[in-house]
């Protein structure tokens, strides 16, 4: 019997040899082929997308490297470009299904809307998420229907940048930060001389400027630029009023006449980079970018108020502080958890901080600031302590823009130009505003 | 059996054999043919129906809809069509320029190409790299760095403006002025002359060269040449030229969008008909709005290559007719 087992089991044994021959032949062909697969679940990849300027682009992809080596087998491709046709682009990759995991959004308004982007609620209540030193009213800013959709990848604020060399051969002080308009439109007339513009325009042809200005002046008053339930938030009585401010600077050649401030494309053919006006209203956050254009020393002072001044008068501080850009992650994510541990890295490591400096604005977390501010230009230094004035004297209260925001941005650039090119009266341009803004907002 | 069934034709005459054994041959023969010619253009089929043809019926459907992309579009009937005609200045404005476009550029294309493509149908030593030359424009010009330098030769400090300053005109920014920026753009479809120049060039060598020696013997000048012989037996070419530049320059979109960094501005001068489509679909989420406009321009595209069609028994002579 137990050579017969024996035999059956050689027997058996034999057949299995052959068998298992075959079979280990197999598995050794496809070995390679499953290590590949096993090999391909470990790595992960992740798409990031923003828009900036070269300093930013050279930053944010040193950072990618090092997130990449805190993580072994992950791949992050950058999607990156300048900000014309950014958000345009982004919005077609999300009706096609095709869009980054990590991104910054220009307009996340619609893309909310309709549930694309993640609520990070739960990852900041889990901790994931870091938002412990970051500016509880800037939060705020980005929360849509009481969900945090997005952080802060870096504070701003309205502001303008000075070219200290033409103040200093026009024997002109540097004015303080808590100037008033009067002053500006005074300092502005004081800079020019034909040809040269002691400012330049509160619109452009191109960026996010007119509507977001205009706000600056509506807080004044306690006004906004949208009312919480998407209207207009404001009357044709402000909306003349600055129009006219505007108006009557470009008549005494403060600031520049339609034609030269059409040619900005982006604040690397602003006047101040061309040579054609000393002062220039932007976000902060781009003090880097824009002092590597120009030879002159800049510095940076906040929006002037209308607190104690005739011009544009307000009884209470009108400039703010804002995210200069936020990180949201894709709702059809890959890796949620390791998009989110990306945006913590962004905002809470120290390491990735000495890398990003201020390439986004001001850190967003305070610790993080704190840590850097030693390293940075003196633009950046400059535009630190300015933010920091304006958060300090900012009033409370925000209303956030509807979804068609940006085009109502978009009608305020054309009506700033119909009155710049004198295609129409101020009375005319002010009621068409407010036409056409209705039928945009619905 | 097989030799019996073909010996069943040798009955007949030799020319009914050739006949019949033709007819099966025959009746084989094209459908292979069809079955490689499908073959070979099916790549080309199925990118029609999927990538052409079905995008264009949906957008049809889209232009009654209320869609913004990123979620399902609601069916709104005319409403799209009603507001265009009705209620959107922006609407008309991008026609006026549009029209004006097309109705300056395309012309001063076409002359200009001919002026050329008679300089250089010329035997002079070296013609053919004149005719390179010539011709470098059109493969630059729809670029994004010609549009970037146009932006700088007509800027504020551009080449133009320093020039007119020599002769005394002190003059803006062309590109940034609301009456000047869609001339600039004119000028630089006119600057891509090269296409419908090579195209003109054919044509002027196909012309016998007697006609000219029979004209010349009858005492015709130079300019009764142009006019009695060049002009009439190119129609033809200016008619393939024309209705390729009123296409052409209906969908005019890059340069402008370029220059006006993909506003239309300043203040809507260069808001072409392409370039608001654009901004109401990807910019502003309106694809319904974008597609309706989108099927405005087909008809109204139609309808003018009809016209040029139509118009074209009255002034298009054709060599057999002659």
């Amino acid at each position: 019997m137990a050579k017969q087992e024996d035999l059956e089991a050689a027997g058996s044994a034999r057949r299995l040899t052959r068998r298992t021959i075959l079979v280990g032949a197999g598995a050794l062909a496809v070995s390679p082929l499953l290590s590949g697969v096993s090999f391909a679940q470990d790595a992960t990849t992740m798409r990031l997308s923003w828009w900036g300027s070269d300093d930013r682009h050279k930053k944010t992809l040193a950072l990618i490297q090092l997130f990449q080596s805190k993580h072994p087998g992950l791949t992050i491709t950058p999607e990156y470009g300048g900000f014309v046709g950014y958000q345009d682009k982004l919005s077609t990759q999300f009706a096609g299904g095709n869009a980054p995991d990590v991104m910054q959004v220009a307009e996340p308004g619609p893309l909310i809307a309709s549930g694309r982007l993640l609520a990070l609620d739960d990852y900041i209540a889990a901790g994931t998420i870091d938002v412990s030193n970051a500016s509880k009213s800037v939060l705020e800013t980005a929360k849509v229907n009481g969900k945090q959709y997005s952080v802060p990848w870096g504070l701003a604020c309205g502001c303008y940048f000075l070219d200290n060399q033409v103040f200093e051969d026009a024997k002109v002080d540097i004015p303080d930060y808590g100037w008033t308009w009067d002053e500006y439109a005074k300092v502005a007339k004081s800079l020019s001389k034909p040809g040269f513009y002691g400012s330049a325009d509160i619109w452009a042809a191109a960026g996010t400027r007119s509507l977001a200005a205009l706000e600056v002046f509506l807080r004044e008053r306690q006004k906004y630029a949208f009312t919480p339930e998407g209207k207009i938030g404001f009357g044709p009585d402000e909306l003349t009023e600055w129009f006219t401010f505007w108006d009557e600077l470009r008549k005494a050649g403060a600031v520049p006449p339609g034609e030269v401030t059409a040619l900005e494309t982006g604040f690397e053919t602003s006047p101040i980079i061309t040579g054609k006006a000393a002062m220039y209203p932007i976000n902060s956050s781009i003090a880097s970018s824009l002092q590597g254009l120009t030879k002159h020393k800049l510095t940076v002072a906040p929006f002037p108020t209308g607190v104690g001044s005739t011009a544009l008068k307000g009884d209470q501080y009108g400039a703010f502080v804002n995210s200069s850009m936020q990180i949201y992650i894709n709702v059809d994510a890959k890796d949620k958890d390791l998009a989110a541990a990306f945006v913590n890295f962004v905002l809470n490591d120290p390491e990735a901080a000495k890398i990003q400096l201020m390439a986004r604005g001001v850190p967003a977390s305070s610790k993080i600031a704190e840590l850097v501010t030693p390293n940075i230009s003196p633009v950046e230094q400059s535009m630190v302590a300015t933010v920091k004035y304006v958060a300090d004297h900012a009033s409370p209260g925000f209303v956030p823009w509807p979804k068609q925001g940006s085009e109502v941005q978009d009608l305020m650039q054309r009506s700033h130009q119909a009155v710049a090119f004198e295609q129409a009266s101020i009375a005319d341009t002010v009621s068409q505003f407010f036409d056409q803004a209705g039928q945009i907002l619905g | 059996m097989a030799i019996g069934h073909s010996s069943e034709s040798p009955t007949a005459t030799g020319l009914s054999l050739s006949r019949a054994g033709a007819r099966p041959k025959r009746a084989r023969k094209p459908l292979s043919d069809n079955a490689y010619g499908y073959l070979f253009l099916a790549p080309w089929l199925i990118g029609l129906l999927v990538f052409l043809a079905g995008p264009t019926l949906v957008s049809l459907y889209l232009s009654f809809t209320d869609f913004n992309l990123l979620q399902p579009p609601k069916w709104v009937g005319a409403q799209n069509y009603i507001t265009l005609f009705t209620r959107d200045p922006r609407y008309m404005q991008a026609l006026r320029v549009t029209f004006t476009y097309v109705f300056t550029a395309a012309p001063l294309n076409l002359i200009f190409a001919l002026l050329l493509a008679l300089l250089l149908n010329s035997r002079i030593r070296g013609i053919g790299f004149y005719r390179a030359v010539y011709y470098i424009p059109s493969l630059l010009g729809g670029s994004v760095a010609i549009a970037i330098l146009w932006q700088q030769i007509f800027g504020l400090d551009g080449v133009v403006s320093q020039i007119l300053g020599f002769f005394g005109v002190h003059g803006s920014s062309w590109v940034s002025s609301p009456k000047q920026a869609l001339w600039t753009l004119v000028i630089l479809h006119v600057w891509q002359f090269g296409s419908a120049m090579i195209i003109f060039l054919a044509g002027l060598k196909q012309i016998p060269g007697e006609l000219y020696e029979a004209a010349t013997i009858d005492g015709a000048g130079k300019v009764h040449r142009f006019w009695f012989i060049t002009l009439p037996m190119l129609t033809p070419v200016i008619f393939f030229n024309l209705v390729l530049q009123i296409i052409n320059s209906f969908q005019a979109f890059t340069p402008a969008f370029i220059i006006s960094g993909g506003k239309g501005g300043p203040l809507d001068s260069t808001l072409f008909y392409t370039l608001y489509v654009y901004i109401q679909g990807f910019t502003n989420f309106r694809m319904g709005y974008a597609s309706a406009m989108g099927w405005i321009l087909l008809i109204i595209i139609g309808v003018f290559t009809a016209l040029a069609f139509l118009s074209s028994k009255y002034w298009v002579h054709y060599d057999d007719a002659r």
